[in-house]
């Protein structure tokens, strides 16, 4: 190799690595630019007031139910996006991906819309209320953090071959004993992947409750939302703790997800 | 007897037109094509991993065509083995009996058994992902032989195996189907393959059978161009001119050969087995027929035999051992003499497919 092409091999290393390490600086920079912002005694006072430790236990209860939900229809829904060609299955496959393509705050005025329908009244007298609701904060997270979860299943089932399938099949397993004994022990780690990444999703939502739930200081006051009404009324210091534990959840969430090896879910 | 009737499959680019097959019981059988001729999706369609679109499969009296995989007790070997990598190899055998609720003694003592006869009793507690090739393949035979299938289907079983590892497993797959008396269709693309292992063999082209027979009887009388070329065959010319009276053929340059019997199809060509040409020195006495004389061009070392090759009426290459060489007392460069026994000369038809 002449010295020319090192150094033109250098050169076009140098920039792409470059590249990289101004995405992740950017990243990186403004969000400890604010973790810096707040200073320590504040966090913890701001972390431990009344109001905080609410939305947190709210956020926690809203998301853990919400997790449970997708991935109780994910499981089996993945699977058979992932397995079964039926008509229309790109259509199909599409509309699972819609949620997370809009903006957020759409399915939230879809919702408010529908709850406004004789359907919706009707559901809201005789089954239970949503609008306005700590329910309501749940499908509000559930619709973009369902679709997302049947993404990450989906993605998941993806990773096993088929072919072992087959082969239990040829040795005596029915589709369900294949499933079971072959198909979910293998996709278990991408099933638990894309569960914590759901769970994050779900933690992180904030434009649908606001629209369907409204920003109820201690009712529908979950992370986010306690984020939108500190700031809003200039307590930056409670508004960013709540936010320094958005993005440490968050942090945890993608070490634990690349841990179980989950991968290509987007 | 596992017998397939006018199977038909349509599956992307590979695809069956009318696949019809008898495998006796106990039979090594293989099926020999080459890539994409469909001898993958026929294995697949009698595992019962596809629907065909036509025709029937029948296994021991029983028809299986609409059954699925798991009720036709058929044993399936895959390209690269397909070991359940998430259990131990012990696990793997243990599958099918496991999913059949089998007590655990007769469990322990069945994977016991087979892992001592494919030699693997030592690496049961190992993880698939941690054996060699020749190793994962040992265990996919016997998670396959585990549940006593009536047939056993192996894809490729030899083919991405290393040299000495793929000569060792041919014999004992030959010693297994001999001992546990199982009926075995094993499918591959190599000819030397096939005839070390086969009691019958299957030539599949085009998603159809061309012709079925024992080793040496493909061998030595392909009925077409195809099967001729495919084992191998040397020396395939075209006949430009034929005698059915004296059962004479003209090839090449006008050259005249015997034949000992001559069929009426109207395009032919003739195989002439280099194996049994005969070659003298120039001034030799030879037959007064089928004899010539020719250049010996080249003559190539391949240790247990000698190739050589001629050029005269016909471009030959004649096969002989070292020592057979060595008493014809030819040389290279030397001008001889070439005798073309009638039984050498073989007749095939030259449209088929």
């Amino acid at each position: 190799m002449t010295a020319r092409q090192r150094a033109s091999a250098a050169l076009f290393r140098y920039l792409v690595t470059s590249a990289l390490f101004v995405m992740v600086g950017v990243t990186t920079f403004t969000l400890l630019n604010m973790a810096l912002y707040v200073k320590p005694g504040e966090f913890l006072q701001a972390a431990l007031s009344h109001e905080i430790i609410h939305a947190v236990k709210l956020t926690a209860v809203t998301t853990t139910i919400t997790t449970g939900i997708a991935v109780l229809l994910s499981v089996p829904a993945g699977y058979a996006l992932s397995r079964y060609r039926f008509p229309l299955h790109n259509l199909v496959d599409a509309l699972v991906d819609l949620p997370i393509v809009l903006p957020p705050l759409i399915a939230g005025i879809a919702m408010l819309i529908f709850f406004g329908s004789p359907l919706g009244k009707w559901i809201e007298e005789h089954i239970m209320p949503f609008v306005y609701t700590t329910q309501g904060i749940i499908l509000a997270q559930f619709v973009p953090a369902g679709s997302f979860c049947v993404r990450a299943m989906k993605a998941a089932y993806d990773g096993v071959d088929p072919r072992l399938e087959q082969v239990a099949r040829t040795l005596g397993c029915n589709e369900r004993q294949t499933f079971q004994r072959v198909t979910l022990p293998l996709a278990r780690n991408g099933l638990i992947a894309g569960m914590i990444m759901t769970w994050c999703r779900a933690a992180g939502e904030f434009g649908p409750i606001l629209m369907f739930c409204g920003a109820t200081r201690y009712k529908t006051e979950v992370l986010s939302i306690a984020v939108f009404l500190n700031m809003s009324i200039g307590q930056v210091e409670v508004a960013l703790s709540a936010t320094i534990l958005l993005v440490l959840m968050g942090v945890a969430a993608l070490l634990l997800f690349r841990r179980l090896g989950g991968r290509g879910i987007w | 007897m596992i017998e397939v009737k006018d199977l038909h499959k349509a599956l992307g680019e590979f695809s069956l037109h009318g696949v019809d097959l008898r495998v006796e019981s106990g039979e090594y059988f293989v099926v020999l094509g080459p890539t994409g001729s469909g001898k993958t999706v026929l294995l697949e369609c009698i595992a019962g991993l596809h629907r065909q679109d036509r025709g029937e499969i029948w296994l021991e009296g029983r028809e299986v065509s609409a059954l699925a995989p798991e009720q036709r007790n058929i044993g399936y070997v895959p390209q690269d083995y397909v070991l359940f990598p998430h259990i131990s190899l012990q696990a793997n055998i243990a599958f099918a009996l496991n999913v059949r609720r089998r007590p655990p003694d007769e469990i322990e003592a069945r994977v016991r058994e087979l892992a001592e006869l494919l030699h693997i009793s030592h690496l049961l507690d190992r993880r698939p992902r941690t054996l060699s090739g020749g190793e994962q393949q040992r265990g996919a035979l016997a998670r396959a032989l585990a549940p006593r299938p009536t047939l056993m289907l192996l894809d490729e079983p030899l083919s991405a195996l290393d040299e000495g590892t793929r000569a060792e497993l041919a014999g004992e797959l030959r010693g297994l189907s001999g001992r546990l008396g199982t009926t075995i269709i094993h499918v591959c693309h190599n000819f030397d393959e096939a005839l070390q292992l086969a009691d019958r063999i299957a030539i599949i082209h085009g998603g159809r059978v061309l012709q079925v027979g024992t080793p040496g009887d493909v061998f030595r009388r392909p009925r077409s161009a195809f099967v001729a070329r495919f084992v191998g065959a040397e020396n395939i010319f075209p006949v430009i001119q034929r005698d059915h009276r004296a059962n004479v053929v003209t090839v090449g340059q006008s050259l005249p050969l015997q034949v000992t019997a001559l069929p009426d199809h109207p395009s032919l060509l003739t195989m002439i087995r280099p194996e049994e040409i005969m070659l003298r020195p120039a001034d030799a006495p030879m037959p007064p027929f089928n004899s010539f004389h020719a250049n010996l061009l080249e003559v190539e070392d391949r240790g247990r035999l000698m190739r050589l090759n001629l050029a005269g009426p016909l471009p030959l290459l004649v096969v002989m051992t070292p020592q057979a060489f060595r008493e014809s007392g030819v040389a290279p460069g030397d001008q001889v003499q070439v005798h073309c026994p009638p039984e050498a000369v073989h007749l095939l038809p030259q449209d088929s497919p």
